[in-house]
């Protein structure tokens, strides 16, 4: 065997990557099939030809033999790839994913000649015009780095560019490549056109001055399909606007657009088309985009640190490297899009990775631009079309900076900075663009991004100067100072801690407009007005940034030309403004919650974040305390005064207007009409409710009644005692009998007592019920007055009293009962909160079919009481009084609850905890709870869960969650029931796993849906993962040693397909120490397996042919099931069904089950599936070992055709989740 | 060959022929023995902790903080009451990748428990008499001794 010319270069210590070894030993194989034929072309291209008709993997073999000798050796490059293009059939898929594959990961590592050999193959597939040659375009273009100015990336520049420009007409006519192209070269150029101090200035002048002949016509000829890049297009162009060449393009994008392309009108068309994903991304090099990914699904808060040393030092640590910040931002802001899981955990957010972005760089220029590429998507954002995913991180950079004391001033910077964008960025479109900006700031409230504008706009922390400018871009959004506030201010700008980190800072890093509003911020608070008022002028330049100046440069002196077809401001206008009106009352709404409870999904987000900016910095400790005593202040403030709004009952949710009654009482006879004249003109109550007595029986005794004339009647009285029914009538809880009986002696309830005098079937009553009901119809709050004194009159029997409000209800113009219940009572719940939980229950009792259960009524009573309301309505549970819910269908209401406001949910838990509920029935709410989203209710069923003693049915209850790493609610009652009770759960979890479900996921939601009383166990992949979270999860891992636990694993590793054995290993491991133990012993005894051991061999030898193999290896099953059926009657039966359902692989091994001579043949079989005798070693690496053999044989033989960066990806994914 | 790989938790002083995958943190200075070879400690973790790995000359130079490694058959020994993984002469160490790996740089496993001392003494004392049958079979000896030690050290 001949030396082989080197590929890669490496450490001794470093493993050759197995895609290498694979193409070596390709390589080889082609070279000794050439070995013997010398010279004659003809001759070698015969054997290959015939070597690769053998099989398909011969074929391969020539492909990548040929790739390989094409790559390191020159001399027989020519005729490699002559023969590559001879033998292939596939139109070198192949040999073009191996080459995307060594540019994605392998670049940097080539040797020089492969890398100029890999150009050169890239040249004559180009030339041969081969349909795959954008790949690898694609990943040369990814190759070129921005930021980097080492002669390896220049000369890749314009090697590429020497090779697009020379073969124009055989890549131009894809139109998918163009925009990359187009965008990939501007980015270069912007490099290539900032100052450098080096000698390179003359060298880069000159591939500059190429570059831009290129791309420049190029983009001009295909300004159409050029516009897919979207926003980014400009954002790219405004910075080479500056340049000579592109002045003429810039003019007229700005101003005569439909001469590039009759389809393009304009900047706004261009700011609001989202920026495509494939040139974003290809600013990044695949393994850029591996680690930022990785970095913002895997590390948590607290570890982050090292990971962000690492990222400086392998890719920002030069002077230039400092722009590809911004495609970096770019890049995590439309193209990263975590998980609700993933937001919801301890990993780092993404706000927190763009603010280091932006903290640690040097170039003041470059932060500029940075806050363009964070903000760029919301200069024209339209919630209905864009992602508001690409508004979150800019949103949370303001918020969670803002709260961290010492990085306030990248917050305040941020919000400066929107503020002059939207001013001088397009300034046609200013009035626009502040519009967006604020439907930005509204979506953020209303998707729950942010809980609040409050903490962003939190004018306590920022200057006079500033409140002006916000107030300016946000109008009404921004709140009013109140006093307090601007004491706060001063009070707390001289916090010497912020001076003391600001001063610790050892260099400055930050851009000027930070420092100045840091500056001018600092100088308020030593009084210097006069400094305040000269720093406009200069923010505005320095805060402004290059960017502003050049498009305003331009946009602003030509008189306003005619702007072409639709001129965006006035056809935007309409559309926007429709939006912000009916953005109003969610704000109003937000703001409201956040004075009233609080709570909801912002409120905790903004927690966590304070949770990690508690990691982030030590030395924020003492602020952060200072922080939250000025929030509970703050809170228990809001409490009082929601105290005194009650006791005042401020009833500003309706008013009845007055009426002039002087027409009707015309209309009257004299009788009726004086007495409610005197009614009206007298002051006594006693006097009042006399005559009211008189005009009560003046009606009942009238001889025809109509509706008029109760009308009329109705009107006078409701506006008679007006004043009545405006005064809160309740005394109070804690009043005596004879302070109630007070409260219902005023004239109105006259009425309600002389009905209560006539028995329920009496005549008598109907014109009485026609008056309440046209009085209610003038004031509702007749309904719950009615109510109010059914309860408190003793006068009547206890039985029955309430029929009267149901015959109320009846005459009502909606008989309804419910509908008419809940009327009043949502009524009474906003006017007074006391008297609804006094009243409740009595309303419960006795309508309990219409309230119980009921999640309107529910939400109604938690979202108006507080916590002395709450008091009492436990109290009342508790003795018996009230029973607020029903046992059956409480899920309903349950599921309904999961949207409310946090606080409402928290009392209705408290509520659901002060009933004595059986914690089954609460069971099926269990799937339901997302506990990234649904924290109030995942915790209160833990904490009933805790109460219970582990049974079968709770368990399984518990592993019928979809198992998720995130989710608390399982490890943590798991955990907590092994602390309890050890061996009863270890029983009920091995009886769990012996014994597994359905297995499918139809049969499982069967078995849930038909809410059957007992519950089957989940399929035993779910039990196992749960498990195997636990396992992550927590340290103590006892109850898995659990003896009972042991025996299970160990019978599921004998038993358990072996996809569910690869997919646990880890998991599995923590029985397979014992395992080795017992194959020792076993060894002697395993003669009688083996039948099912050749069964199970061939199973494992085709894992795909698992239905064919699955008889075959059944067949070996029966003999050993008798003696299994001996040990454990109900497990061996059900574990052998389960798993021949499941595959071949695992139908052999089903019925080892408890005697330990199969196991011994089981690891044979995996040692022999691995090909690498693993002797005395567990199954497990074996198994690891296999798994990732098989996933590369997939990568190799399947879908070479499929985007090569995908093979890469997932070959590294297979690392990336085995050590995780 | 495969390979039983193990947590960094899960390694006890003294083992032999462990293999262990880690990230590395930090590599710090050398120090020159007595017969000129370069020795580096480098702070290793994984995701259940952090360890010092000690490093011989060459082996020292091609490491760097981020790197993901493993050592094939490596093994531990104490010095100055830390607990250090050594590759040694049959031991083997290899680079795989980089960054992209989850650690925990608590606890710090060097860091002996009292389990672990008593347990030293007494492996000490039984020095004295002969071993028998511990060279044949080492893995399964170490299978064995594992959780007896993992349950101590849950409870500490």
């Amino acid at each position: 065997m001949t030396t082989i010319p080197g590929l890669i270069q490496q450490d001794a210590i470093e493993v050759v990557p197995d895609a290498v070894k694979l193409l070596q030993s390709a390589y080889n194989e082609v070279k000794q099939l050439l070995n013997s034929i010398e010279d004659s072309e003809s001759a070698m291209n015969d054997v290959l030809l015939k070597h690769s008709l053998t099989s398909h993997n011969a074929c391969n073999a020539v492909q990548l033999g040929l790739l390989y000798s094409s790559l390191c050796e020159p001399a027989f490059a020519a005729k490699a790839f002559k023969f590559l293009l001879l033998t292939t059939k596939d139109n070198l898929n192949l040999a073009v994913t191996e080459i995307s594959r060594l540019l994605g990961e392998y670049w940097a590592k080539l040797l020089d000649t492969p890398r100029r050999q890999l150009l050169w193959l890239f040249h004559e597939l180009v030339k041969s015009n081969t349909i795959n040659a954008e790949h690898v375009l694609h990943h040369l273009l990814r190759r070129m780095t921005g930021g980097d100015l080492s002669p390896l990336n220049l000369w890749l520049v314009e090697t590429v560019l020497d090779i697009l420009s020379q073969h124009r007409h055989n890549w131009l006519d894809k139109k998918a490549v163009v925009p990359v192209v187009v965008y990939s070269y501007l980015r270069i150029i912007a490099d290539h056109a900032a100052p450098v101090s080096h000698g390179l200035q003359g060298a880069l002048e000159r591939l500059r001055k190429r570059e831009i002949d290129f791309v420049l016509p190029l983009l001009r000829d295909n300004f159409t399909d050029c516009l897919s890049i979207g926003r980014d297009l400009l954002r790219l162009l405004q910075d080479l606007a500056k340049l000579p060449e592109f002045e003429r393009l810039w003019s007229e994008i700005l101003h005569s657009p439909t001469s590039l392309s009759p389809k393009f009108t304009g900047v706004s068309q261009l700011l609001a088309q989202p920026p495509s994903p494939v040139c974003i991304t290809s600013r990044l090099t695949h393994d850029m985009e591996q680690r930022i990914k990785w970095y913002l699904k895997f590390v948590h808060m607290g570890s982050h640190k090292r990971y962000l040393d690492w990222l400086t030092r392998k890719y920002l640590n030069t002077p230039e490297s400092q722009s590809l910040r911004v495609d970096w931002i770019r890049f995590v802001v439309t193209q990263v899009h975590p998980s609700n899981e993933t937001i919801a955990s301890e990993v780092v957010q993404r706000w927190a990775f763009i603010s280091w972005l932006i903290l640690s760089c040097t170039s003041p220029t470059v932060v500029c631009n940075m806050k363009l590429a964070l903000y760029y998507d919301w200069l024209m954002f339209d919630p209905a079309q864009h992602n508001l995913m690409n508004i979150e991180p800019g949103v949370l950079v303001i918020q969670n900076n803002l709260a961290r004391s010492h990085q306030q001033h990248l917050a305040i910077g941020m919000l400066d900075f929107l503020c002059r964008l939207a001013d001088n960025y397009y300034p046609a479109l200013a009035g626009d663009l502040r519009r967006r900006l604020r439907l930005c700031l509204l979506s953020a409230v209303e998707r729950k991004v942010v809980h609040s504008l409050a903490h962003i706009f939190d004018l306590a922390k920022m200057d006079k100067q500033m409140h002006g400018l916000l107030r300016h871009t946000f109008a009404d959004l921004v709140p009013a100072q109140a006093p307090q506030a601007a004491a706060a201010a001063s009070a707390r700008l001289p916090d010497p801690a912020s001076a003391v980190v600001g001063g610790l800072q050892p260099t400055p890093i930050y851009d000027s407009a930070i420092i100045v509003s840091a500056a001018s911020s600092g100088v308020s608070s030593s009084g210097g007005i006069a400094r305040q008022t000269s720093t406009p002028p200069a923010s505005s330049t320095s805060g402004g940034g290059h960017h502003h100046e050049s498009l305003s440069r331009s946009a602003t002196p030509p008189p306003k030309p005619p702007t072409p077809p639709a001129p965006p401001a006035p056809s935007a206008a309409p559309a926007s403004v429709q939006p912000d009106v009916s953005m109003e009352p969610s704000a109003a709404a937000a703001a409201a919650a956040f004075v009233g409870s609080g709570g909801g999904r912002g409120r905790r987000r903004s927690e966590s974040a304070e949770f990690s900016d508690a990691e982030m910095s030590d030395a924020e400790n003492g602020a952060g305390g200072g922080a939250g005593g000025t929030v509970g202040g703050a809170s228990g403030a809001f409490f009082d005064l929601r105290r005194d709004f009650q006791r005042l009952k401020l009833r500003c949710h309706y008013q009845v207007d007055r009426v002039d009654i002087e027409s009707y009482l015309q209309q009257l006879d004299p009788v009726m009409r004086d007495r409610l004249m005197q009614l009206r003109d007298e002051s006594d109550t006693e006097a009042q409710c006399e005559i009211m007595y008189q005009v009560v029986q003046g009606i009942i005794e009238e001889e025809d009644i109509d509706l008029d004339f109760s009308r009329r009647i109705a009107t006078c009285l409701c506006e008679i005692c007006h004043s009545q029914l405006e005064d809160p009538i309740f005394p109070g809880e804690s009043a005596d009998a004879s302070s109630l009986e007070d409260s219902v002696s005023t004239p109105i309830f006259v009425i309600c007592r002389t009905l209560c005098q006539y028995s329920e079937d009496d005549p008598k009553r109907q014109p009485l019920y026609l008056l309440l009901s046209e009085m209610a119809a003038r004031h509702p709050r007749i309904g719950y007055y009615l109510l109010y004194f059914l309860k408190v009159d003793r006068a009547q029997s206890q039985d029955d009293k309430f029929v009267a409000y149901k015959e109320f209800c009846k005459s009502q113009e909606n008989p309804d009962l419910r509908t008419c219940l809940f009327k009043d009572l949502n009524l009474l719940a906003q006017d007074d909160p006391r008297l609804l939980a006094y009243l409740l229950p009595d309303v419960f009792r006795n309508f309990a079919s219409q309230c119980q259960n009921n999640p309107h009524l529910m939400r109604i009573i938690v979202s108006s009481i507080d916590c002395s309301q709450l008091q009492t309505m436990v109290a009342d549970i508790m003795q018996g009084h009230l029973e607020l819910f029903r046992k059956d269908n409480l899920v309903t209401l349950l599921r309904d609850s999961l949207s409310w406001e946090s606080v409402e949910q928290l009392f209705l838990w408290q509520l659901l905890n002060a009933q004595d509920l059986p914690t089954e029935r609460f069971l099926p709410l269990l799937p339901h709870l997302d506990s990234g989203r649904h924290a109030e209710a995942t915790t209160n069923l833990l904490l009933m869960l805790k109460l219970e003693q582990p049974s079968f049915d709770l368990v399984c209850a518990v592993l019928w969650r979809e198992p998720q790493l995130t989710d608390p609610l399982c490890p943590s009652i798991l955990h907590f029931w092994s602390e309890q009770k050890l061996d009863r759960l270890a029983e009920i979890l091995n009886n769990c796993l012996m014994s597994p479900g359905g297995g499918t996921a139809a049969s499982a939601h069967g078995g849930r849906g038909g809410g059957s009383s007992r519950q089957s166990p989940p399929p035993l992949e779910q039990s196992l993962r749960h498990l195997d979270i636990m396992r992550q999860r927590l340290r103590n891992l006892s109850l898995l040693q659990h003896e009972l636990m042991q025996e299970a694993l160990r019978e599921v590793v004998r038993a358990a397909p072996a996809e569910l054995r690869y997919t646990f290993i880890d998991l599995l491991a923590l029985a397979a120490d014992d395992l080795d133990d017992e194959q020792a012993g076993g060894r002697t005894r395993s003669l009688r397996a083996v039948p099912s051991r050749k069964a199970a061999a061939a199973a494992r030898g085709h894992p795909s042919s698992g239905a064919s193999s699955g008889g075959g290896s059944g067949g070996g099953g029966p003999q050993k099931r008798s003696s299994s059926g001996a040990t454990r009657s109900s497990g061996g039966g059900s574990s052998g069904s389960g798993a021949s359902g499941s595959g071949g692989a695992g139908g052999g091994r089903g019925d080892n089950s408890s005697t330990s001579s199969s196991s011994s043949s089981d690891d044979d079989g995996a040692a022999s599936g691995g090909g690498s005798g693993a002797g005395g070693s567990s199954g497990g690496a074996g198994i690891a070992n296999r798994r990732r053999q098989r996933a590369k044989k997939r990568l190799r033989h399947g879908g070479t055709s499929v985007n090569s960066s995908d093979s890469g990806l997932s070959n590294s994914d297979i690392f990336t989740t085995d050590y995780q | 060959m495969s390979h039983q790989f193990v947590h960094l938790k899960d390694l006890r002083p003294m083992q032999k022929n462990v293999n262990v995958h880690f990230i590395v943190l930090e590599v710090y200075d050398p120090t020159r023995t007595k017969d000129g070879n370069e020795v580096r400690n480098v702070s290793i973790a994984d995701r259940t902790g952090r360890m010092t790995l000690a490093l011989w000359n060459d082996h020292g130079r091609q490491v760097h903080p981020g790197d993901i490694c493993r050592v094939l058959n490596g093994l531990t020994t104490v010095f100055k009451q830390e607990m250090t993984l050594n590759v040694g002469k049959n031991g083997e160490l290899q680079k795989t990748g980089d960054f992209m790996m989850v650690f925990s740089e608590k606890p710090n496993l060097s860091e002996m428990t009292p389990d672990m001392l008593a347990k030293m003494q007494e492996m000490n004392a039984a020095k004295a008499a002969p071993q028998s049958g511990s060279g044949g079979a080492p893995s399964a000896g170490r299978a064995r001794g594992g959780p007896s030690f993992s349950s101590g050290w849950g409870k500490t």
